[in-house]
């Protein structure tokens, strides 16, 4: 009798997580586009959905954790074409070996991400002017750099990091993967990014605290830059090339994904699984347009909606309580 | 701890201000604060709105920082800037705002910025024993540790932040109590002068109150400001409540014993 109650309890405990409301979201979702078209379940279709969330999915866990902060990163996109140009013009041109250009491409993406933080945090500037400052330098950058030519001739060491398999999974997805557990475990875990928590929530009351809500901030929108990094180099392994106008509108989706997965503008919330759920459901979404042959120009507007929808959701669900 | 390390105590202040002034544009929210803070002492910091204590215990938790004058702490000048400088010394401050994190849950809100780790890694399962210790030392019960704190009720929520700023972190030496009671029913307001006066015993606590029942109730000592003034220093045991309330008014310089 109290074994069935308690599983009860369990239960509806359950049914009230984010990310069991997501899980169950999503498989309504492929049960009605598996019904809608027989190709959607077969393996090179899955890999296709799942190689296609995996540059979202890095972005959106670096979205979710300045979310948690309560900013927000226009610039993720940018600094994915900027890092990308850098890191292959570098390849291109032989100057540096392979690994060099990555960890430089790198570097690149990370000093974007806490320049943003050093002048939100410092200056007290709102994040939303300061990243979409960013996002139009960082573009406009990696536009001079290239005059729009796309940057090719890669070495094959470098475009294996995109294509390489193992087990028939491609490398980028184990390795999105890898990030989601490794990142998640520490957001929780660990207490210097823990305290994204108390400064996202009040950083007046951290501060209170002893919290260096500076420190914590300007780290957060590095980590972000550096998140977008990692993306942008999958992105020009797997497209071998770099092109200034790569990840576009990739921060619509990753902050749609963030707020779909439980992360609020106010800050202080933001789940890591939430997130990976809420790409999940983006891209199977959108896979169905596409295996449905439905126009490019209406997964736009389709996306768009979500977007809206998952953000006024979450606005009136943080009023509520 | 025996009589006449007691007394000893008792001989030096652990806190003193000498010449604390405060400016905010054209207003002078401190000027020329003397004032010594006794271990195992409850001093009242009593004042009309816009006196000056809330500058005054800000001065001391570094939210602000004094224009003019020092501070010593244990004997020694002491700089403090910032809140970390504060809780590096000793010096908690329970806010009469609270300062919780609403959406945040019981165990984070007390461990917020102390938080027990090893190697950088959070110790969950300390915390969650220490916060049960905490509470049940508070005579609170909430129901579960991981509830938002904004879901609990205004006497739970006093007992996490009072818990938070006296319990967690640093051994605390001086304890700053801003309006403790404010916003309490009777009992709970009860509950809080309980804690008071078991505080007392062994630490320096600064109660901060608009309440004159409460503050001659609990504390030994009051300091009365006045437009930024300390209008006079009072032995509780020989204040009334008239001598009191005309210090604040700042319309008759009684002087009590001076400090």
């Amino acid at each position: 009798m109290t074994d069935t109650k308690r599983s009860s309890q369990l239960v509806s405990a359950a049914l009230q997580a984010r990310e069991v409301q997501l899980l169950l979201l999503t498989l309504v979702v492929v049960l009605i586009i598996s019904n809608l078209t027989p190709n959607f379940l077969t393996e090179s279709n899955l890999k296709s959905v799942a190689m296609g969330m995996t540059y979202d999915l890095i972005v959106a866990l670096g979205m979710t954790y300045v979310l948690i902060l309560g900013g927000l990163d226009l610039s993720v996109g940018s600094n994915i074409a900027l890092t990308g140009i850098i890191t292959t013009l570098l390849m291109q041109k032989g100057v540096v070996s392979v690994p060099v250009a990555i960890g430089i491409g790198l570097s690149v993406s990370f000093i974007i991400g806490a320049i943003n933080g050093v002048v939100i945090a410092k200056f007290r500037i709102n994040p939303f002017i300061v990243t979409l400052g960013m996002m139009s330098l960082a573009r406009g950058g990696a536009m001079v750099l290239t005059s729009g030519y796309f940057v090719t001739g890669l070495p094959e060491s470098f475009l294996m990091i995109g294509r390489g398999e193992i087990m028939g999974i491609p490398f980028p997805v184990i390795a999105a993967l890898l990030i989601v557990i490794v990142f998640d475990f520490l957001l929780k875990n660990w207490v210097h990014l823990n305290r994204a928590f108390p400064v996202g929530a009040d950083p007046d009351n951290a501060a209170l605290l002893g919290i260096n809500v500076n420190k914590t901030v300007v780290l957060g929108f590095a980590l972000c830059g550096l998140f977008a990094g990692i993306a942008a180099i999958f992105m020009c392994s797997r497209l071998a090339m770099g092109y200034a106008q790569f990840g576009l509108e990739i921060e619509l989706r990753a902050l749609g994904a963030a707020v779909i997965g439980g992360a609020t503008f106010s800050g202080g919330r933001g789940s890591i699984w939430g997130t990976f759920l809420g790409v999940l459901l983006l891209a199977i979404i959108n896979n169905g347009f596409v295996l449905m042959d439905a126009s490019i120009y209406w997964q736009k507007v389709v996306n768009g909606t979500i977007l809206i929808i998952a953000i006024a959701t979450a606005v009136r669900h943080s009023r509520i309580k | 701890m025996n009589s006449s390390e007691n007394h000893d105590q008792k001989r030096k202040p652990i806190l003193s201000i000498r010449g604390g002034s405060k400016r905010f544009g054209g207003i002078q929210a401190l000027d020329d604060i003397n004032l010594d803070i006794y271990g195992n002492e409850i001093l009242a910091l009593l004042g009309d709105n816009g006196a000056g204590k809330s500058t005054l215990i800000k001065a001391l938790s570094g939210a602000h920082t004094l224009d003019e004058g020092e501070i010593l702490f244990e004997g020694k000048k002491v700089n403090i800037s910032k809140p970390e400088d504060a809780h590096n010394l000793g010096i908690k401050t329970v806010y009469q705002d609270l300062a919780l994190f609403g959406i945040l849950d019981v165990t984070t809100n007390l461990f917020a910025g102390s938080e027990y780790t090893r190697w950088g890694f959070l110790q969950k399962k300390k915390m969650g024993k220490e916060a049960q210790t905490v509470l049940s030392h508070l005579k609170t019960t909430i129901k579960s540790l991981h509830q938002e704190v904004r879901s609990l009720s205004g006497g739970q929520q006093h007992s996490v932040a009072i818990g938070r700023g006296v319990f967690i972190g640093h051994e605390p030496k001086l304890i700053i109590m801003d309006e403790p009671t404010a916003g309490l029913g009777v009992k709970q307001s009860r509950e809080v002068l309980r804690l008071l006066k078991e505080l007392g015993q062994k630490f320096a606590v600064i109660f901060i109150t608009h309440n004159l029942e409460y503050a001659s109730e609990v504390a030994q000592r009051a300091v009365v400001l006045c437009s930024g003034r300390v209008a006079g220093v009072l032995d509780m045991a020989e204040a009334n409540h008239n001598q009191i309330v005309s210090l604040m008014m700042g319309v008759d310089q009684v002087v009590g014993e001076s400090v």
